[in-house]
């Protein structure tokens, strides 16, 4: 296949990709572009240092292999990486794992069909007052990736997603609203069905276009939905999981001991890129195969997620989770559908206990680390456990550990959410996110 | 254009990066890039179609793709751009390619000697890029541009934080000397924490590429502007914000990294298009199709994929200058000067928070101090009115286009 130098550890991810992109800004065609491509990445690893480059042509891989093993040679570190504990870490990986082929595949999906299901939805947004631009947007993208490595790996997977996007403007005098719908799986056929979704979203933008009132800033005891629960432990807790922050860092390491309390007992959050959804990859891109890891459990900390570099220097194994935006980039440390796990609550009972508070049931955005921030779009009122109407909220905000400490309540069923990811330069990454409905005391709402 | 009359339009990318990843203050890895993007379009009677490739193409491929997709009907019934314009914004002030393993090996050697109670990790990047747009009307657009980017994340070795602050630039210098000036400020400014003297309406400072404006820009869209959803949209032609504040829509050489045209085409005097002049609401940013359908004035915000139908975006944003120095903008007064936020939150009423991880006392000249956790806030028509001061004449550091954005904001400890 290649001439892998040796003495050094090389490896080739190469990358088929088949993806559609159709656009309207209402009921006008916009954009339509079918989009084929074969790339790759190489990496070469002198014991001392990565050295990586990428390429559109795959006839020049080994060219690429030979430039780089060049520059690996000029750091006089030669021969040193046999046995190198991060070289150990690697998988070694063969075989050909292809699920979304034949009629599971887009590809076999006609572009006419793909603008059929998005245009089959545009009934739903005439005549909606109020409603003043919409933009309908499709995507989808299935990559065939191959993985050959120095240490043996022979590779070949796949994975899909597709979903659509509506955006809403609404505006009413002074008074301006927007929001999306999403929907995303990895086969065409899961995105059909979706039109009382679409109008009950609707019918709640409106209302809360015509009758949200501000909220009185403070700390609320506040009910989060799947989704913003989701948003929550991805920004909160799972980057604070990725172990390449805690490489070299003492301090960092004796804080995030595995076995120490970080939240309430209720509480369990886990990383699963082998679960089918936005963020499935049953491979992650240094060759890994994907895993349950479980950052906590039962409030107990119980793992986090590496690549085969930060397992090496943390003492730990790899966990499936060095994942690339695409072939420009390397493989860093990253998420993949991360969610909490449900309780044993009724979402009726969880919100019935609450007397005063406010239920959050989608966000825009949020931010983590230390110091999170969610931001809503849709957000409500409770008073004696019942929805007393929307409130326009700016920011919810918290201290991470104090905040997990302070989850006292979990619906009984899981729901994931579509959604992306952005580390450093590579945005965005495809992942997944959810939970239950979680209730948390004292939490900082503008 | 006349019925029939086919036009062919290649629009052409290549960028060339070297990253250097740091972690624990040392380089760790070396990243190479070279990629080129040719599109290649298609206008016939009103329609376009697009096709394009990565890499090494064979372009008369490209172009009967572009002639199938025709087919798809995508409305393109605009004038195309013509005319003929070179810009070569390369300065040559950055490290070669050849030295630049060399000299950032030295620089974190510095680093690590002269900060040793820090870890500093991310990267250094150095890209070249040239875009060019031509077709056989006559246009031939063609850009060569040049940027480095510092982008540096720090933690004290003791701190349970993934990390505590950040300090870079982008621009197109390097200086040695300089960088290790804005970082050692920084650092010093760190070690020195104190309090937040008087909570309440205070002087916040940004670094310009940070200011607050992305609710403005998102009611200056051409779209929502033209569907009324826009805040602004009966607001043209009058007076909404102070009349210190002007906003111009930039593909400036000095404000932006990428190229002096759009992805159609257009090209403005001085390569900025006004869309807020002294408080009043001039236009929204619009592409042509935008511009023709609410008949709007065009100021060249189209942008495109490589291989995809150009239309409405959103390019950078140049706040007008104030003519005076941040210290003079401070009026003696303390300034809040934010650097890590934890993502601004906004309500549909204009009300606008900020999370602040990092601030620090400034003075106008000296970071004073680092400052506690902060809660800023404001409405943000007051924020670009009453409370606007404005932008500086000086920079944090010479090596960067970033000037000062000095705004009045409640501030609260978190």
């Amino acid at each position: 296949m290649y001439d892998f130098p040796p003495g050094l550890y090389t490896d080739v991810r190469l990358e088929k990709v088949f993806e559609t992109k159709i656009d309207f800004v209402r009921e006008d065609l916009e954009e339509c572009t079918i989009r084929e491509r074969e790339a790759a990445f190489i990496r070469v690893f002198d014991g001392k240092r990565w050295y990586y480059a990428s390429t559109t042509d795959p006839g020049r891989i080994q060219e690429e292999i030979d430039t780089l093993a060049a520059l690996a040679g000029t750091a006089g570190v030669r021969g040193t990486v046999d046995g190198h504990p991060v070289v150990e870490k690697f998988s070694v990986s063969t075989g050909e794992y292809l699920q979304f082929t034949a009629g599971k595949s887009i590809v076999s999906v006609p572009k006419e069909e793909k603008i059929r299901l998005l245009t089959s939805y545009f009934p739903v947004f005439r005549n909606v007052p109020s409603l003043k631009l919409w933009r309908a947007s499709y995507r989808d993208k299935r990559e065939e990736k191959g993985f050959y490595s120095s240490k043996g790996s022979r590779l070949v997977f796949d994975v899909q997603r597709t979903g659509f996007v509506f955006s809403i403007e609404l505006a009413r005098g002074k008074r301006g609203f927007s929001d999306l719908f999403e929907k995303a799986g990895n086969c065409f056929s899961e995105l059909q069905g979706e039109k009382e979704n679409l109008e009950r979203f609707l019918a709640e933008c409106t209302e809360f276009l015509n009758y949200a009132r501000p909220v009185k800033p403070g700390k609320h005891t506040v009910v989060l939905a799947p989704q913003p629960a989701g948003v929550f432990a991805h920004e909160s807790f799972g980057h604070k999981s990725e172990a390449d922050f805690m490489v070299g860092d003492k301090k960092m390491k004796e804080e995030w001991a595995i076995g120490k309390k970080v939240g309430a007992a209720i509480l369990s959050i886990v990383d699963d890129g082998s679960r089918l959804g936005t963020g499935y990859v049953p491979f992650d891109d240094e060759g890994t195969p994907a895993q349950a890891t479980y950052l906590v459990r039962n409030g107990i900390l119980t793992g986090r997620l590496h690549s085969a570099a930060t397992a090496a220097t943390l003492g730990e194994e790899p966990t499936g989770n060095a994942r690339a935006v695409n072939f420009e980039y390397e493989p860093i440390v990253r998420m993949t559908t991360t969610f909490i796990l449900p309780g044993n609550k009724s979402k009726e009972e969880l919100l019935g206990e609450v007397k005063e508070g406010i239920l959050v049931e989608k966000v825009c955005y949020g931010t983590g680390h230390s110091t999170f921030t969610l931001v809503p779009t849709l957000a409500y009122r409770i008073k004696k456990g019942k929805n007393t109407g929307p409130v326009n909220i700016s920011a919810i905000t918290g201290d991470l550990f104090t905040t997990l400490g302070e989850i006292n309540g979990l619906s009984d069923r899981l729901e994931l959410s579509p959604g992306g990811c952005g580390k450093w330069e590579q945005t965005p990454l495809p992942v997944g996110f959810g939970g239950p409905y979680v209730r948390v005391r004292n939490l900082l709402v503008q | 254009m006349g019925a029939q009359q086919m036009v062919t339009e290649r629009y052409f990318k290549k960028k060339q990066t070297i990253t250097l990843q740091i972690q624990q203050t040392a380089l760790v890895s070396v990243r190479r890039r070279e990629l080129s993007q040719t599109g290649i379009r298609v206008y016939a009677n009103g329609r376009i179609g697009v096709a394009g490739a990565l890499g090494a193409c064979d372009e008369g491929e490209l172009a009967a793709r572009a002639r199938e997709n025709l087919s798809l009907n995508i409305p393109y019934p605009y004038e195309l751009s013509s005319g003929s314009m070179e810009l070569d914004s390369r300065r040559g002030e950055m490290i070669p390619e050849e030295d630049l393993v060399a000299e950032i090996e030295e620089f974190l050697s510095d680093l690590r000697r002269e900060q040793p109670g820090f870890l500093f990790f991310n990267q250094i990047k150095e890209e070249w890029s040239e875009t060019r747009l031509a077709n056989d009307k006559g246009l031939d657009l063609r850009s060569q541009n040049e940027y480095i980017s510092l982008a540096l994340f720090f933690k004290e070795k003791d701190s349970l934080n993934i990390f505590d602050g950040m300090v870079g630039y982008s621009g197109k210098r390097y200086d040695r000397a300089e960088v290790m000036n804005l970082v050692n400020r920084v650092c010093a400014a760190y070690k020195n924490p104190v309090a937040l003297k008087k909570p309440g309406i205070r002087p916040v400072v940004f670094l310009e590429s940070h200011a607050p404006v992305s609710n403005i820009i998102h009611e200056l869209n051409g779209l929502s502007f033209g569907a009324k959803s826009s805040l602004l949209a009966k607001k043209r032609g009058k007076k909404v914000f102070s009349s210190k504040f002007s906003l111009a829509q930039s593909l400036h050489p000095d404000d932006t990294a990428g190229p002096f045209f759009d992805a159609e085409g257009v090209v403005n005097e001085g390569y900025r298009y006004p869309l807020i002049k002294d408080g009043v609401v001039l236009c929204p940013y619009t592409d042509k199709k935008t511009a023709a359908k609410y008949n709007l004035p065009l100021t060249g915000s189209a942008v495109a994929e490589y291989d995809g139908v150009p239309g409405l975006g959103r390019y950078g944003f140049k706040i007008g200058s104030s003519g005076r120095t941040v210290k003079e903008l401070l009026g003696g007064e303390e300034g809040i000067l934010i650097v890590m936020t934890g993502g601004a939150g906004s309500t549909p009423t204009g009300y606008f928070s900020l999370p602040v991880q990092l601030a620090f006392a400034f003075d106008g000249e000296e970071l004073t101090g680092r400052l506690p956790q902060l809660k800023v806030s404001g409405n943000l028509f007051t924020m670009f009115g009453k409370g606007y001061r404005g932008v500086s004449t000086d920079k944090p550091t010479p090596l960067g286009g970033d000037h000062f954005f000095v705004v009045d904001l409640k501030v609260e400890k978190l």
